[in-house]
């Protein structure tokens, strides 16, 4: 069964990387995906563990790459300064790539939604 | 700022994350990124905003981008 979601997740995943930017297709594509991964994850609920203190350690280090990011975005040109969006793009222009990143962020979905 | 010094932050930041989920891993005395979202995700605001932050990034690296296709 499990193997079977992943085919159609693959699957699904390659079709939405071949859609065009900036249309209703592609954005209905990344909607259904959100639906359908916060509807598996949701499901199958994780049991609250016992983890440890120090979650500040995280939050610092995200700050600090939000404001790196920040710092990047509000300097040009972007080439010089580029963005994370901007590195991602380069990457995401081959669309194996862009599908593999769709499913890992559907994957995270599922995991987000099951804490 | 140059490209190279841009970079070279997004390295160094990156690599902290690493490092941290690799202590997290082995000494076990931080939460690991997971572990430390679940935590976020024990309240209710903090699910939504995980979540819609999330979405957000599906929004913005497949919807917004700026690839040829």
């Amino acid at each position: 069964m499990r193997a079977l979601v992943v085919a159609v997740a693959a699957a699904y995943a390659w079709w939405a990387a071949g859609l065009r930017p900036f249309t209703w297709p592609v954005l209905a594509a990344v909607v259904v995906a959100g639906i359908a991964a916060v509807a598996l994850g949701t499901r199958r609920r994780r049991v609250a563990g016992d983890d440890p203190d120090g979650a500040m350690v995280w939050a610092v280090l995200l700050a600090l790459l939000a404001g790196w990011e920040l710092a990047a975005y509000f300097q040009a040109p972007r080439a010089d300064h580029p963005t994370l969006s901007s590195l991602a793009n380069e990457v995401l222009d081959w669309r194996p790539a862009r599908a593999v990143a769709f499913l890992v962020w559907a994957a995270v979905g599922v995991d987000l939604a099951r804490r | 700022m140059s490209r190279a010094v841009t970079l070279a932050g997004y390295a160094l930041l990156f690599a902290g994350l690493v490092a941290c989920q690799m202590a997290a891993l082995l000494a076990g005395r931080i939460p690991t990124l997971g572990q430390a979202a679940s935590k976020v995700a024990r309240r209710p605001l903090g699910r939504w905003l995980l979540l819609a932050a999330w979405l957000w990034v599906g929004w913005h690296l497949f919807v917004r981008s700026h690839v040829a296709s």
